[in-house]
């Protein structure tokens, strides 16, 4: 850079600040582009080259402004800088976007659109009936009656309300209920009484037919013809009796 | 020299304002469309400081951040003319912030005046004598020669300033070159040089 391309920055320098601040007598940015573009009539611009044959200033501002023109009017091939910070700024304007629009309609339907009462109402009755459910599981009506009388169907007590009870007898058979790789069988028990369980017990039998054992356990359900009623259920705990 | 526009230009230039509108509404493919005049408009802007083509590309990747983030929207205008104006002012107010940064010592027009307000006193009156009289030589030559020592003085290429003029690029090199090694002759006389 020589002497004379220092001296001639400067003075487009302070051209370019008298642009940002023209006097009075400079032409408007609407003129001057109007010109650029030959859309005044001859009188104005016969008017506006006799201020640029004057104005050092002017003439400056309108070789700029021709020269933005052309550029806008041929562009050169657009930056992959420029391109990637565009598609980055779409991207992120969507993931901004999304969640603001999620929780635009959820203040919507909660603020505006349910009113406060409804909403203590809904509180307000899930807890009620938090309260019933779990207080008749805490204090049951009265206890299940045992054996059950399987010749009404109605009377089975729910398996809730059930208390786990423990049967003796002699095993009669033993079946393997394995299936899925989890292991399991079926005893049948046979009480004192004539009456016989069936019960699902997981794991390997520990148990063998003719062994006389106790059955820790809850019994679901029963069949079988009169006098010799036929309980199944669930054995939770096995051993011999003593 | 009479290098106004051809119209096919003053179209596109109508069209502008229309893709800046479409812009300010937050449509993508506006916005796409934009980045041509940007970088067009921005390149000229920043042709003074002289920058490494990396850094103008992240100058202008700078401000048309900016511009997204909500800066077009203050742009009130309603002829082309003071949109480029507009888009020059964000660009440049980023690449003065990016030489302040980088603290460059040369070959920047800020970092130029500070380094003379820095001189003596009568260099800088000097330097101002100069520049002034720079001025009236310039003044006193021809339109033609004005335009083309502006446009010179602007960082235009000859090929570009042939396009704009209809001239053969030869001529206007030798053309440029006579008008400033006379320029040269009247600063050397002046004691300028």
């Amino acid at each position: 850079m020589d002497r004379l391309d220092r001296l001639t920055q400067r003075l487009i320098d302070e051209m370019d600040r008298q642009t940002d601040l023209p006097s009075r007598d400079c032409l408007g940015p609407a003129l001057l582009e109007g010109y650029a573009r030959g859309r005044v009539d001859p009188p104005t611009r016969e008017r506006v080259e006799a201020h640029l044959d004057q104005c050092l200033t002017c003439v400056n501002r309108y070789v700029e402004l021709r020269d933005d023109l052309r550029g806008i009017a041929a562009p050169e091939r657009v930056s992959p800088v420029l391109k990637q910070t565009l598609a980055r700024l779409i991207s992120g304007e969507r993931l901004e976007r999304f969640p603001t629009r999620v929780a635009g309609s959820l203040r919507r339907a909660f603020v505006f659109r349910v009113p406060a009462w409804a909403v203590a109402a809904v509180a307000a009755g899930i807890m009620v009936i938090t309260w019933t459910v779990a207080h008749n599981l805490q204090r049951p009506d009265a206890p299940a009656e045992w054996p059950v009388d399987f010749s009404r169907p109605g009377q089975l007590t729910p398996m809730l309300q059930q208390m786990p009870r423990t049967v003796s007898g002699v095993v009669s058979s033993i079946r393997d209920a394995t299936s899925q790789d989890v292991e399991a069988h079926i005893i049948s028990l046979k009480e004192t009484s004539g009456a016989t369980y069936v019960l699902f017990a997981w794991g390997r039998p520990t148990v063998s037919p003719g062994d006389s054992v106790e059955v820790d356990g809850i019994f679901t359900g029963a069949t079988g013809s009169a006098g010799t009623p036929v309980y199944q259920g669930v054995a939770t705990q096995l051993r011999r009796a003593r | 020299m009479d290098a106004r526009l051809p119209r096919t230009e003053e179209a596109i230039g109508a069209d502008l304002l229309d893709l800046v509108r479409r812009c300010q509404g937050g449509d993508p493919d506006a916005w796409r469309a934009f980045l041509s005049p940007l970088q067009e408009i921005g390149r000229r802007a920043l042709r003074s400081f002289r920058l490494p083509t990396a850094d103008s590309e992240d100058i202008l990747a700078d401000a048309l951040t900016a511009l997204y983030a909500g800066g077009l929207s203050q742009f009130r205008g309603s002829t082309v003319a003071e949109f480029v104006a507009f888009l020059k002012a964000v660009v440049r107010n980023r690449a003065i912030d990016f030489v302040k940064g980088q603290k460059r010592q040369e070959g920047y027009p800020e970092d130029l005046v500070a380094k003379t307000g820095r001189s003596d006193f009568s260099t800088e009156i000097s330097e101002a004598e100069c520049v002034e009289f720079l001025r009236q030589e310039v003044a006193r030559l021809k339109r033609e020669d004005r335009e083309l020592y502006l446009m010179k003085a602007r960082g235009m290429k000859e090929r570009q300033i042939a396009e704009l003029t209809g001239r053969p690029p030869g001529t206007i090199a030798s053309q440029i070159a006579r008008l400033l090694d006379r320029l040269r002759s009247s600063l050397k006389e002046r004691g300028c040089i």
